[in-house]
C-alpha cells in the first residue's frame, strides 16, 4: 500500500478532522505502531486513563479506533495512516494482537454473510399491487409537471428570476408526493440556476428541455428497449434492488479512482467516486450515501489503484456501479486515456444519441496542456484544439504549478463543452486537482 | 448555433409572443421539424419543446473544439533545490495549523537553505502571501522559478520584482519599497537618504509619510538638511513627521533651541541645612522662555497631566526632546548624580520620565545602563537599549514585580527567550488561561525556545481547575514547538 498524503486527507470527513488528524501524525503521540500484510494498528495515548487502539483494514481501507468521536474516520485512524504513509520505517512488523485479528475476523465473516444472504421471500402480487400504484402516482405528478413546464414556456423566461422560491418548491413537494424522487431533484437543481450570470437563459433551457425529455420518455416508455427503459426509470426516481444487482456477473479489474466529489444535503453526505477500469477501459461510478456520524461502507482515496469486482446498473451507457466485492487494493500504475479532444467529442456523439439527458462523465485525456485565450483557461491537445477549464478559479493553478504549462495527462469530467479538470499525472505520480 | 439561439430568444419572450418557423430550421433538422409540426395532437408549446429538445440534441452532440494556433511559455526549471519529502509534510502540517510565525520560520529556513517547495504547494503559498505582506518575499524566493511564472500568469500574486535593492527601491510596490529603503538606511544611511531624494517629489503624500516614518530608526546629523526642507511640505502629516525627526537629532536647530532654553530655567543652586551647618546643592526649576518660537515647534503651553503645572509641563516636553548628555555639560555632574538631582527634587522628579524619553529617544545606551543600576524607579522604556543578555537578566529580575508589563516587553523580542524567562513567563501566563490562550501562544512560537516543552510540566498551579486547562495548552504549545524542532531539524539534515 503506498498512499500519498493527499489521498489519506481526502479521506478525513471535515477541515477539523484533517488538522486534528495531521497533529497526530507523529511517532510520540503513539505508544504502539505496528503493521503486518493486512491491517496496521496502533495504540495513542489520547484524553482517556487508557490508550486508545486504532486499527486499519489495509486490504480493502477500513478503519476502527476504541475512541469514543461519532466522525468517521476518526482523527486517530487518519493520523495513524499518515504517519505510516510518512514513516512506515516507525512501524514493526508484528502479528497482530487480539483485539487486531478479531476486528479482521469480523469483517471477513461479515463479509462472508452478506455474501451468502439470501432474499426473503418475496409477495409478488403485493409489490405487483405496489407498483402499480406507484407507476399511477408517477404518471399524475409527470401530467402536472409537463402543464408546469407548459406554462414557463408559454409565458417565457423573462419573468423567472423574479418568482418566488415557492414556484420550484411547491413542485418539487409535488414530484415527493408523486414518488418521483429524481424529478424533485432536477426541479430542485432549475431552480437553483444562478440568474445574475450572463446567459442563464440557455442554461435554464438545458436543464428544464432535459426535464421534459424524461418526463415524455416516461410516457413512451413501453416503446424502449429494456436498458433505456431503466435509464429513463432512473431519472424519475425508481431504485435498483442492489442485492440483485449483485446476483449477476460484474467486470473485476482493477481500478483507479480518478476523483471523489462529496455533497451534503440534510445531514447525508453523497460522495460519487468516479472510476477507471485500467484492462476494461470502462469509466464508472460509484456512489455512497451515508448519514452524518455513521461510518462509510468503502473508502476511496482519489489516485489509489483497487482490485474489484463492480457491477454496473443496467443503462444504454454503463456508468453507475456498486462494488460487488472488492479484492485488494494494490498500487499498480499504467492506463490508456483519450488521446485528443476530437475523441473525447466523438464519444460525446456517441453517448448523446444513445440518451441525450444523460449526466456529465469523466474522460482520461492525454497530453494536454493549459493555455490562455480571451481571459480564460482552457486545455489545449497536441492537434492544437482545446476546451475552456469549466470553474477554472478552483482548480486551474494547481494544474499550472505542477504541469508548468508542460503537457500532461488530465482527468476532466464534464459534458459537450464544458469540462473541469480533476486530476493529473505528473512523473507517474497521480495529483488530485 | 442560429438555431439555438433562436429558441432561447422565443423562449425568453413566449410561446404566446413567439415561436419557431421552418425558416429558422433548415438542414439536416427540418424533416425532424416538420414532423413535430405536422402532429396535431401537439399544442403550440409542446411543439416548442420538442422542437427546442430536437436542437439541444443537436447542438450537445456537434460540439466542436476550438483550433488556435497559440501556446504557453513553459515556466523555465529550477535552479534550486527542492525540499525533502519531510520538511514538506511539516510545511503541510504548518499551514493547516494556519500558524503565520511557524511559517515563517519554516520559509525562513527554506530561503537559507536555498530550497524550493514542490509544484503543488506553489499556488498555496502564493495564496497565503496575498494575506500576509510581511510573507510575500520569503513566499517568492521559496517558490522559485515556478512561482515567479505563476505570479505573470495571476496579478494576484506579482509580489513586486526581484533584484537588487536599488532595484527594488525603483520598481517594487510600497512595502517592498519600504523594506529596501530600512535596509539600507541600515547599511549606508546617507545612500537611503539621497534615494529618497531622488524620488521625493514623484511620491504622493501618504507614501512620503510612510518612508519618513522609516528614518527613525537610523536619524542621524546627515538628515537635518533635508528634514529642514520638509518645514514647507504641503502635507501636514509630513510636516510634523519632519519635525518629531528633527527632535531626534541633537545637532539639529529645534534641539539646540530647547537646550537653550533649559538653560535658562534650570540651574544649581546651594541650600543650607542642619541650620546653617552644612550645605546641600539642588536644582531650581524656573520655566524662562525668552525666544517664544519654541512654541511653534510643538510646545504645548497648557499641561494636559494634572501632576504638572502649565510650566511644569512645558520643561516636561522640553526636557523630553534634549539629549540627555546635555545636563553633564550643564549641570557639571555626572549621569548618577544628575539622576539624583532629579528625582530628590520635588519638580525634577515629575520630571525623571521625561529624562527617561529623552534617554530612549537619543539611544543613549549609557544613561540607559545608568538609570538601571541608579535610578529609584524601574523605567521598561529602557529596556531595548541594552545589549540582549542585560535585556534578558532585568526581564527575569523585574519579572515577579511588573509581570504584564515585562511580558509586554518580552513579545517584542526578535530573538528566542531564554529557558529561565520561559519559565518564568509560563509560570505567569499559566494562572491566565482565558487570558493567555492558545492562540496567545500561537503567536508568540517563535520566541519559544525547543526545549521549552521540558519546562511545561514543572510549571505549578495553586488551583485545580487552572491545571486542566493550563494541560490542555501545554499539549498545544507541545504540538507547536514540535513543529518548529522538525522545521529545523529536517533542513539541517
Amino acid at each position: 500500500m503506498d498512499l500519498t498524503e493527499e489521498q489519506i486527507l481526502s479521506l478525513a470527513p471535515d477541515e477539523s478532522s484533517k488538522k486534528t488528524g495531521l497533529g497526530l501524525a507523529a511517532p510520540a503521540k503513539w505508544v504502539t505502531r505496528s503493521y503486518n500484510d493486512v491491517a496496521i494498528w496502533g495504540e495513542c495515548q489520547g484524553s482517556g486513563s487508557k490508550p486508545y487502539q486504532t486499527q486499519i483494514d489495509t486490504t480493502n481501507i477500513a478503519f476502527k479506533c476504541s475512541c469514543p468521536s461519532r466522525k468517521f474516520p476518526c482523527k486517530h485512524g487518519l493520523g495513524l495512516l499518515l504517519l505510516y504513509a510518512r514513516q512506515k520505517n516507525n512501524f514493526t512488523r508484528a502479528e497482530a494482537p487480539a483485539w487486531v485479528a478479531e476486528w479482521l475476523a469480523k469483517r471477513t465473516e461479515k463479509q462472508e454473510k452478506q455474501a451468502e444472504k439470501k432474499d426473503k421471500p418475496v409477495d409478488e402480487s403485493a409489490q405487483a399491487k405496489r407498483q402499480q400504484q406507484r407507476q399511477s402516482k408517477v404518471e399524475g405528478g409527470i401530467t402536472e409537471l409537463k402543464t408546469w413546464i407548459k406554462d414557463i414556456i408559454r409565458n417565457g423566461l423573462t419573468g423567472i428570476p423574479d418568482k418566488e422560491h415557492t414556484f420550484f418548491q411547491n413542485m418539487t413537494r409535488r414530484m415527493i408526493d408523486a414518488q418521483a424522487p429524481g424529478l424533485a431533484g432536477m426541479i430542485r437543481n432549475l431552480g437553483d440556476t444562478n440568474f445574475y450570470t450572463e446567459g442563464w437563459q440557455s442554461v435554464f433551457m438545458d436543464q428544464l428541455l432535459r426535464l421534459y425529455m424524461v418526463t415524455e420518455s416516461f410516457q413512451h416508455i413501453q416503446h424502449f428497449s429494456e436498458p433505456l427503459q431503466q435509464d429513463v426509470r432512473t431519472w424519475i426516481g425508481f431504485t435498483q434492488n442492489q442485492e440483485a444487482l449483485k446476483e449477476q456477473a460484474g467486470i473485476v479489474d482493477t481500478w483507479l479512482v480518478l476523483a471523489k466529489q462529496i455533497s451534503e444535503d440534510d445531514n447525508v453526505t453523497t460522495e460519487r467516486n468516479w472510476l477507471y477500469g485500467i484492462n476494461s477501459n470502462n469509466y464508472a461510478l460509484v456512489l455512497q450515501f451515508t448519514v452524518r456520524g455513521q461510518g462509510a461502507q468503502l473508502t476511496f482515496m482519489p489516485g489509489m489503484f483497487i482490485q474489484a469486482e463492480l457491477v454496473f446498473y443496467p443503462s444504454v451507457l454503463p456508468m453507475r456501479a456498486i462494488v460487488k466485492r472488492q479484492i485488494n487494493s494494490n498500487a499498480v500504475t499504467g492506463f490508456t486515456g483519450f488521446s485528443n479532444w476530437q475523441q473525447v467529442l466523438q464519444h460525446e456523439t456517441e453517448y448523446n444519441s444513445k440518451l441525450p439527458f444523460r449526466s456529465e462523465r469523466p474522460y482520461i485525456i492525454q497530453e494536454v496542456m493549459p493555455v490562455l485565450y480571451n481571459g480564460s483557461w482552457w486545455l489545449q491537445d497536441m492537434e492544437k484544439n482545446m476546451m475552456p477549464v469549466r470553474n477554472e478559479q478552483r482548480r486551474i493553478w494547481k494544474l499550472l504549478s505542477i504541469s508548468g504549462g508542460n503537457a500532461v495527462d488530465v482527468v476532466v469530467i464534464g459534458r459537450e463543452q464544458s469540462y473541469e479538470p480533476v486530476g493529473l499525472w505528473d512523473q507517474q505520480e497521480y495529483h488530485l486537482l | 448555433m442560429e438555431l439555438w439561439n433562436t429558441i432561447i430568444y422565443a423562449a425568453i419572450l413566449g410561446t404566446d409572443k413567439k415561436n419557431i418557423s421552418g425558416q429558422d430550421v433548415n438542414g439536416v433538422l427540418l424533416p425532424a421539424f416538420n414532423v413535430i409540426q405536422e402532429n396535431g395532437l401537439l399544442d403550440k408549446e409542446e411543439k416548442f419543446l420538442q422542437t427546442a429538445s430536437l436542437a439541444f440534441n443537436y447542438r450537445q452532440s456537434g460540439a466542436a473544439a476550438l483550433n488556435k494556433e497559440i501556446s504557453l511559455a513553459p515556466a523555465p526549471p529550477e535552479d534550486k533545490k527542492y525540499c525533502s519529502r519531510k520538511s514538506m509534510h511539516v510545511l503541510q502540517d504548518i499551514v493547516s495549523e494556519e500558524n503565520v510565525p511557524l511559517l515563517q520560520l519554516w520559509l525562513t529556513h527554506c530561503n537559507k537553505h536555498k530550497q524550493i517547495v514542490t509544484p503543488p504547494f506553489v499556488p498555496l503559498l502564493l495564496t497565503v502571501g496575498e494575506q500576509h505582506k510581511k510573507l510575500q518575499t520569503l513566499i517568492r524566493c521559496c517558490t522559485g522559478n515556478r512561482g515567479a511564472w505563476l505570479a505573470v500568469l495571476n496579478p494576484h500574486w506579482d509580489f513586486g520584482s526581484t533584484g537588487t535593492e536599488e532595484e527594488i527601491w525603483q520598481t517594487g510596490t510600497i512595502d517592498q519599497r519600504k523594506i529596501a529603503l530600512q535596509q539600507i538606511r541600515r547599511n549606508d544611511p546617507a545612500l537611503g537618504l539621497q534615494w529618497l531624494k531622488q524620488t521625493w517629489q514623484q511620491e504622493d503624500a501618504a507614501t512620503r509619510h510612510a518612508f519618513l516614518d522609516l528614518l527613525y530608526e537610523t536619524i542621524n546629523e546627515g538628515d537635518i538638511d533635508f528634514l529642514e526642507t520638509l518645514a514647507n511640505d504641503k502635507s501636514k502629516k509630513v510636516k510634523d513627521t519632519a519635525l518629531s525627526l528633527l527632535k531626534s537629532i541633537p545637532g539639529s536647530v529645534v534641539v539646540q533651541q530647547y537646550q537653550q532654553a533649559l538653560r535658562q530655567s534650570v540651574s544649581l543652586k546651594q541650600q543650607k541645612k542642619l541650620l546653617g551647618l552644612s550645605n546641600t546643592i539642588q536644582p531650581e526649576f524656573h520655566l524662562t522662555i525668552q525666544d517664544e518660537s519654541i512654541y511653534k515647534t510643538g510646545i504645548d503651553k497648557l499641561s494636559n497631566n494634572k501632576e504638572l503645572t502649565d510650566d511644569e509641563y512645558i520643561l516636561f516636553q522640553l526636557t523630553e526632546y534634549t539629549p540627555p548628555v546635555f545636563w553633564e555639560t550643564h549641570l557639571q555632574a555626572g549621569k548618577q548624580q544628575v539622576i539624583e538631582y532629579f528625582q530628590e527634587h520635588k519638580t525634577g522628579k515629575k520630571l525623571a520620565q521625561a529624562l527617561v524619553n529623552a534617554t530612549v529617544r537619543f539611544k543613549d545606551v549609557e544613561w540607559a545602563k545608568t538609570f538601571l543600576q541608579h535610578s529609584k524607579v524601574f523605567y521598561i522604556d529602557i529596556l531595548p537599549l541594552l545589549p540582549p543578555a542585560e535585556q534578558e537578566g532585568c526581564c527575569l529580575q523585574y519579572m515577579q514585580q511588573f509581570p504584564d508589563s515585562i511580558l509586554q516587553y518580552a513579545l517584542r523580542f526578535s530573538d528566542e527567550w531564554s529557558v529561565a524567562l520561559t519559565k518564568e513567563i509560563f509560570n505567569h501566563t499559566a494562572k491566565n488561561t482565558y487570558q493567555y490562550n492558545r492562540s496567545f501562544y500561537s503567536n508568540i512560537i517563535h520566541l519559544l525556545p525547543v526545549q521549552a516543552t521540558a519546562i511545561l510540566s514543572q510549571v505549578s498551579l495553586a488551583q485545580e481547575h487552572h491545571q486542566d486547562q493550563w494541560n490542555s495548552i501545554s499539549a498545544y504549545i507541545i504540538k507547536l514547538i514540535q513543529l518548529k524542532d522538525q522545521t529545523i531539524q529536517y533542513f539541517n539534515q
